[in-house]
């Protein structure tokens, strides 16, 4: 790619605008020059550029120091809704028109954001893989033997190969962390309730969070802040005015804790198993203190997702239109999410009251610790591997961030080394719900030590 | 008996402790009620008086209480109504633990509507409880033992347990307070659960302020039940309140259901005068949310959480469950974790438009009948189920919606029964309710001196 063609993060962008390097206009012509000659499966829908260059005249009628995101481009995935696109999910039969668009959307492009388009998915965000679409396969960015992760595939590629600034993902078991974690992204994944998820197609309604993909944790801070707000129309919406306000604590005051060494899972990749020591070793440098804990609690609960009665929560969203058209339904996807119909309404309580149980426990390790940092994804995956293991491969890459939203925390995925094949070895930390704030300067720090560009 | 002139009687008279325990034990005795499934022997509680502090040191010092029989304590086997299920349980449930260490002197198990299914007090294999003014009336249930002790001046007060109205329904019916503290106040360790999410230990006593101050004693985080809440202490929230600053809501017409009977109903609209003459303002409001959240509690997926419950016991013993009992229980298999999701989601969206329609309206609280009518014994044989729902049309809702409540005397049936009134807040509001609560009975009393008989 010629290096004067990418799109820069948001904050540089600005910058570049602000100091009058280049134009909102000379950026949406670069931008379809990518989307026009893409070969990566990023896009599922984009729109019209007329439309986007009409939207950037309208533009110079605001002040850009008043406008967070002047002309800065994005990407959607397919399961949020714009009004002027179709959402698929990743599922071509299932496609309809949105009447509005997702208040997260709407927020975005209100600050000056320009949507470009809407990008490919496993279909209803059922994988952690990017190979589940019609659409076709997401390939990593560094290396196309490798997967891209998803559900958030496109998405990630789309920011990664600098086609556009900044991404909305969601992320109910990591489709959001886990595809930022491979291609050398930031992917936050706010406190449940903070960005609404009405016109979302969820993964699980209950779990879901939309999530955003970007170069720099500033950005992502930046596009949380203006994407997030209480929405009546969603009922899992959640009050957090002050979520963004106020300082945070010096690293040196922190505390921060480790899976133990027999805890941590890396599938036999004894690769991923050196990069996360190195992280630890960073940690003790820079935080108060680092502690071993017990990673049971969140082990059980990452089992409790898919072993579990929120399969079951699946069916909810698309369980009619998979009875109706079984034949338009990725063979994977069908089987996973058929399996929710084993579970009864009393598997369903008695899961709950385990969940609770957990994340009671959850809340006493985070009364002594501010953060817990992970492995994003304990190994990498071929896409050769993938398709013939689709399940376990599909477990193993949730181990450390199924349990994320069961247990009702935030988290942040960030890049920290490459592996030698070329895909990006990345941590996440995680603190509980509404320390959104916390973890984004806690992983600005992993970022900048092991990761500085 | 009530606590307020027992604690008096300790403090300015020799009346003490023991003498208390004689005549608690002589009245038991004199009396066949039903009420009580286990007694400890006399004894047993005159030597407990021997290690009694003293009245400054132990706000309950010497006054005897009664708990429920699903509520454990290690000095009496637990049977939730239910004698093939009976355990002998290693310690107190923590709410009983807390109680006897203020001082309180436990006196026996109380019985109840079988595995706390019921509002009518007929569903016991140690047979049916009666309404206190008239026997061919129902005690009400589940918590039917524990409002026919207190009712009795058998003890002072008594713990009753509250899913659906068990604790307000039996305490209307036998013209009692029935405090229904905020879910997660006070723990529900060492409780058989009926519907864990939704379970609450509840008060039976004379006054608002009796049931506040035990209520006081038994609060408190338990890390052994997760559905414990962080709530500030109830001595924090106001203990005095100007009844005309306070917005009341009531239901509009079309949400009254008096179910036929016209004494009910104009025992309320004689209440709601009372109540307009004392407050700052009383709105009729739309009651079908109220109404549509009870539909979820018996026509949804939360029996099958009674089922979670006592799963295995129900497998194994069939024929030991009272047949209607059984009969409800048995109505859990036949919903779907799918189902569950859906529900969730439906009470997700109620609990917002509650949360709307108290702001919207500016409410302080919401007053309704606690139960539209009375039925006899025989009523209630003949139609267990239908009736039973009848008399959960006001109470069925509560714990769902997350509200506070607490069941007031306001006049009595013609055939002698009570007839009561519940007082609802959002969460938190355990002390206000309670407070109202007593200004009202003493406003009604004056409106109506024969109804202070």
């Amino acid at each position: 790619m010629n290096d004067d063609l990418r799109i820069p993060g948001v904050c540089d962008l600005r910058e570049q605008y602000l100091t009058g390097e280049t134009t909102p206009k000379d950026i949406v012509q670069r931008v379809y020059y990518h989307v026009t000659t893409d070969d990566t499966n990023a896009w599922i829908a984009t729109r019209d550029k007329t439309d986007v260059l009409d939207e950037v005249d309208e533009l110079a009628d605001r002040s850009i120091e008043q406008t967070p995101l002047y002309g800065i481009p994005f990407a959607i995935k397919d399961n949020i809704d714009d009004a002027g696109l179709p959402t698929s999910a990743g599922c071509p039969a299932y496609t309809y028109n949105p009447d509005t668009s997702a208040p997260v959307v709407e927020k975005l492009r209100a600050a000056g954001g320009l949507l470009i388009g809407k990008t490919n998915m496993d279909q209803f965000a059922t994988g952690l893989v990017g190979t589940r679409s019609p659409y076709g396969i997401c390939r990593n960015v560094f290396n196309p033997e490798f997967i891209s992760g998803g559900s958030s595939s496109g998405s990630a590629l789309a920011v990664a190969n600098r086609q556009v600034s900044f991404a909305l993902g969601t992320d109910t078991a990591g489709s959001g962390r886990v595809p930022a974690a491979v291609n050398g992204l930031i992917g936050l994944k706010p406190t449940r309730g903070v960005l609404s998820n009405a016109g979302v197609v969820p993964g699980c309604e209950s779990l879901s969070c939309v999530s955003v993909l970007s170069h720099t944790v500033e950005d992502a801070r930046l596009v949380e802040q203006l994407a997030a707000g209480y929405d009546p129309n969603d009922p899992y919406s959640r009050r957090a005015e002050d979520l963004f306000d106020g300082s945070v604590d010096p690293p040196e005051s922190l505390t921060v804790a480790v899976p133990t060494i027999e805890a941590r899972q890396f599938f036999g990749n004894r690769e991923a198993e050196q990069l996360f020591e190195a992280v630890v070793e960073d940690c003790e440098s820079t935080f108060g203190a680092v502690e071993r804990i017990d990673f049971s609690i969140f082990e059980e609960a990452s089992d409790l997702l898919y072993n579990g009665p929120w399969v079951a929560e699946r069916l909810t969203t698309v369980g009619e239109f998979i009875k109706k058209h079984p034949a338009d339904i990725d063979l994977t996807v069908r089987g996973i999410i058929r399996d929710g119909e084993m579970y009864s309404a009393s598997d369903a309580f008695e899961a709950f009251h385990r969940l609770e149980e957990l994340r009671t426990k959850a809340g006493e390790v985070f009364e002594n610790v501010d953060a817990l940092v992970v492995p994003t994804i304990g190994t990498i995956y071929t896409i050769e591997g993938e398709q013939l293991h689709p399940l376990e491969i599909n477990t193993e890459l949730g181990y450390y961030t199924n349990f994320v939203n069961l247990l009702d925390l935030c988290a942040v995925s960030v890049p920290t080394d490459r592996y030698d094949a070329g895909p990006t070895f990345s941590v996440s930390v995680i603190g509980p719900a509404f320390d959104d704030r916390q973890i984004t300067h806690v992983a600005e720090q992993l970022h900048t030590t092991r990761f500085h560009q | 008996m009530d606590i307020e002139t027992l604690q008096t009687q300790y403090r300015t008279t020799n009346h003490t402790p023991v003498d208390t325990v004689d005549a608690v034990y002589d009245r038991i005795r004199r009396e066949e009620t039903n009420a009580w499934i286990s007694l400890r022997e006399k004894n047993a509680v005159r030597e407990e008086c021997a290690r009694l502090q003293s009245p400054a040191e132990q706000p309950l010092y010497g006054v005897p209480f009664a708990v429920k029989d699903n509520i454990d304590s290690a000095v009496l086997p637990t049977t939730a109504g239910c004698p093939d299920y009976e355990y002998h349980p290693d310690q107190d449930a923590p709410a009983v633990e807390m109680l006897r260490a203020a001082g309180g002197l436990l006196i026996g198990k109380t019985n109840m509507d079988q595995f706390a299914s019921g509002l009518v007090g007929t569903r016991s294999p140690y047979g049916a409880c009666r309404n206190v003014h008239n026997d061919d009336y129902i005690s009400g249930g589940s918590s039917s033992g524990s409002a026919v002790a207190v009712a009795r001046n058998h003890v002072a007060f008594a713990l009753g347990t509250d899913t659906a109205g068990s604790g307000r329904v039996p305490a209307a019916l036998n013209g009692l307070v029935g405090l229904k503290p905020t879910r997660g106040r006070v723990s529900t360790a060492g409780v058989v659960p009926a519907c864990k999410t939704l379970d609450c230990v509840s008060v039976f006593a004379h006054s608002g302020r009796d049931a506040l101050l035990v209520e006081s004693v038994m609060t408190g985080d338990d890390p052994n039940d997760p559905y414990t809440r962080a709530f500030p202490p109830l001595e924090a929230e106001p203990n005095t309140v100007d009844l005309s600053s306070l917005t009341v809501g009531v239901p509009d017409d079309s949400g009254l259901e008096f179910f036929g009977d016209s004494a009910a109903e104009s025992l309320f609209a004689s209440a709601v005068k009372t109540i307009e003459s004392h407050v700052n303002a009383v709105d009729r409001i739309d009651f079908s949310v109220f109404s549509e959240t009870a539909e979820l509690l018996y026509g949804g997926p939360w029996v099958a959480e009674r089922l979670a419950a006592i799963e295995s016991f129900y497998e194994d013993n069939p024929s030991a469950l009272h047949p209607v009992v059984r009969e409800i229980i048995a109505r859990g298999e036949s919903y779907s974790a799918v189902e569950t999701f859906n529900a969730f989601y439906q009470l997700e969206s109620l609990k917002a438009n509650c949360e709307e329609l108290f702001s919207a309206h500016g409410l302080d609280l919401l007053i309704t009948p606690t139960t539209g009518t009375v039925y006899t014994v025989e009523e209630i044989r003949e139609q267990p189920i239908e009736r039973n729902s009848t008399l959960g049309y006001y109470t069925d809702y509560v714990n769902l919606l997350d509200l506070a409540a607490v069941s007031i005397p306001a006049g009595q049936f013609p055939e002698g029964p009570g007839f009561g009134l519940t007082l609802l807040g959002p969460a938190g509001t355990d002390r206000l309710l309670a407070t109202v609560g007593d200004e009202l009975q003493e406003a009604m009393a004056v409106a109506d001196p024969a109804a202070a008989d």
